[in-house]
């Protein structure tokens, strides 16, 4: 009796065991999904490709990533060489000479926020995803200057990444595709939205005082146009004036918008930045010609050039642009300086891992 | 014997669970596979000669031209039944290349369902939905390192350098084509000959299509090109009207020469 219950039980236990090996398999690690959420003066979701979900594992990747100058040809420059955190990002200068060759770059290195709802990337709006933009600065040769081929060789040896790349993207092998796809989910999570102005809309506790406010209207009756809600860009293209002649030259850099879309119309236009942080992004415009807040008011006050794809906004006045009086200028400016973000700037998420 | 019974009767009901638990790998005897694949070779030719890398022809415009290196896209490859039903190759996305480093110009179409076909189509370049971001894991769109643009994403379809020979500096000098944007993709559509073994799929018969890519073609199909004149044409504006007489002249530069039965 014994012993048949010793057999019933062994065989039983083979037998349940065999069936249910290949539900008891380990499962494969699947990257943790993650939602990233914005305040609501930005409208709490924030986009992403159904391609390339946020994964709190894809995520730290792409921050590791950025912050690593093993994606340049000369493993010195990173990401945030010319994408600098204190900078809201950017790299201080007018055209940057901080790439491999120490060439200037022909356009100024853009602010990283709120970049999810963008609609194009660059100043001219070229790169159509985040995920394609990317690949323009590795590959640059006056910026990273990286043979991608040799990159995934690189990040295959380095024993480091091995267990980040599968842990993010288990199905698939450290390529130029997970790599880019991990630096865009981080890009991604680059919010800006905690700025005095931002208290102040929300009713967070955030003051503006009196002048701030004036600087206020006067920017909702002024500027609003196109530096629109509380993006403070309308993700739009525009001519404001800045010249009146567009050469070809350099591949057509000087047509901006038009040498994307091929249109007369788009020359000579760029992108609306977004006034978020502006105190910390000078110098300002697209070839970063203007040192201060005070010469780029002076410019719309003053200094608006006249071309066929000047922005209508701009002459509604008898003389190009917007007339800015001493006054209004200052008080603009105070306003701009609550645009700035201390919690952005020093978020431990956007800093690189201690 | 009570106890044995008992025994099997729970051995069987273990087993039965096992059964359950297979049902979805359960080897279902399937119908023969009634596919095969089909090979497409583009043989690379100027005129009516084979063409060499980095050998001077005369093109249509009396230019003397030798091209180096020469990569294309095709892609969205279709066969078509004379009953106008037709077969989409998923995921067809192709880099054919000839360069010093590698000459690849046949690719495999896998798993074509058997029957007779009548007709070849394909679209050199890539299409918009694809062409919209160059983070694609489809095909040969991963490892187009060379084929691609960055500051105005998308794929470059053509991408042919080489030299023309210019009378006025008496030497031969630099000559690129790079074309791309969704305006110069070109679906090609080819007649399966009559003359040849007809293009008949079935698992004892996976046919070899016999494609001539006329390299000349791309100085002078429609539109007869003046190197000297317009040496580099590629994605910036001032060169979107050219590079369209290129893409309607690549577009004219397949042939089926013949088809291989096995």
């Amino acid at each position: 009796m014994i012993r048949f219950r010793q057999i019933l039980w062994f065989s039983g236990l083979v037998v349940v065991s065999a069936c249910t090996k290949p539900e008891n398999r380990l499962p494969e690690p699947a990257p943790e999904p993650f939602t990233v959420t914005a305040p609501e003066n930005l409208g709490k979701t924030v986009p992403f490709p159904d391609r390339n979900p946020f994964t709190r594992e894809g995520i730290l990747l792409g921050r590791k990533l950025f912050y690593d100058p093993t994606l340049s040809a000369n493993n010195k420059i990173s990401c945030a060489t010319c994408h600098a955190p204190q900078k809201a990002f950017t790299d201080g200068l007018a055209l940057g000479t901080l790439g491999v060759s120490g060439k200037a770059l022909h356009r100024n290195a853009p602010t990283l926020q709120n970049l999810a709802w963008h609609k194009g990337w660059f100043w001219d709006g070229g790169a159509k995803d985040l995920e394609s933009l990317n690949f323009g600065p590795l590959k640059h040769e006056d910026e990273m200057g990286q043979d991608l081929n040799e990159l995934v060789t690189e990040l295959k040896n380095n024993p480091e990444y091995a267990p980040l790349f599968k842990a993010a993207f288990p199905q698939d092998s450290i390529s130029t595709i997970t790599l880019t796809r991990a630096l865009a989910q981080f890009q991604r999570t680059l919010i800006s939205a905690n700025s005095r102005y931002d208290k102040y809309v929300r009713k967070e506790g955030g003051k503006l005082d009196e002048q701030e406010l004036e600087g206020l209207t006067i920017f909702q009756q002024k500027c609003s146009s196109c530096h629109a809600t509380d993006f403070f860009t309308d993700f739009a293209y525009h001519n404001n004036g800045l010249d009146n002649t567009f050469p070809d030259d350099f591949e057509a850099v000087a047509w901006g918008r038009g040498r994307i879309s091929e249109k007369p119309a788009d020359i000579g236009k760029y992108k609306t930045p977004t006034l978020r942080n502006i105190a910390l992004t000078a110098p300002y415009m697209h070839d970063g010609r203007f040192k201060t807040l005070a010469e780029v008011l002076e410019h719309y006050n003053s200094g608006v050039k006249k071309s066929a794809t000047l922005d209508a906004e701009l002459q509604k006045n008898p003389m190009p642009g917007i007339a800015l009086t001493e006054s209004e200028k200052t008080k603009l400016i105070a306003f701009l300086n609550t645009l700035t973000d201390p919690e952005f700037v020093n978020n431990p998420d956007f800093l690189p891992a201690r | 014997m009570k106890k044995y019974s008992f025994l099997l009767l729970a051995a069987g009901l273990l087993l039965s669970a096992c059964d359950n638990d297979d049902d979805d790998k359960k080897v279902v005897p399937e119908e023969p596979a009634k596919s095969a694949s089909v090979e497409l070779e583009f043989d690379s030719r100027f005129g009516t000669e084979d063409f060499t890398r980095n050998k001077a022809y005369v093109n249509q415009h009396g230019d003397s031209v030798a091209v180096g290196s020469m990569l294309y896209f095709v892609s969205n490859v279709e066969l078509l039944k004379a009953d106008g039903s037709v077969y989409k190759v998923p995921d067809s996305y192709y880099l054919i290349e000839n360069t010093d480093q590698k000459v690849r110009e046949k690719v495999i179409l896998p798993n074509i369902p058997a029957g007779e076909y009548t007709r070849l189509r394909f679209m050199v370049g890539v299409d918009s939905l694809r062409n919209k971001s160059i983070n694609n894991a489809v095909g040969d769109l991963t490892i187009s390192n060379h084929m691609t643009w960055e500051w105005s994403t998308g794929y470059m379809f053509l991408n042919l350098n080489g030299m023309y020979y210019n009378p006025a500096s008496k030497t031969f000098e630099g000559l690129f084509y790079e074309i791309g944007k969704d305006y110069n993709s070109r679906t090609i559509e080819l007649d399966f000959p009559a003359s040849t073994p007809k293009m008949l799929v079935n698992p004892e018969h996976s046919p070899k299509i016999h494609i001539h890519a006329n390299v000349k073609t791309i100085f002078g199909g429609p539109n007869i090109l003046d190197v000297k004149t317009e040496p580099r044409i590629d994605g910036t504006p001032q060169h979107a009207a050219s590079s369209l007489k290129v893409a309607d002249n690549y577009a004219a530069m397949f042939r089926i020469d013949h088809i291989h039965g096995h």
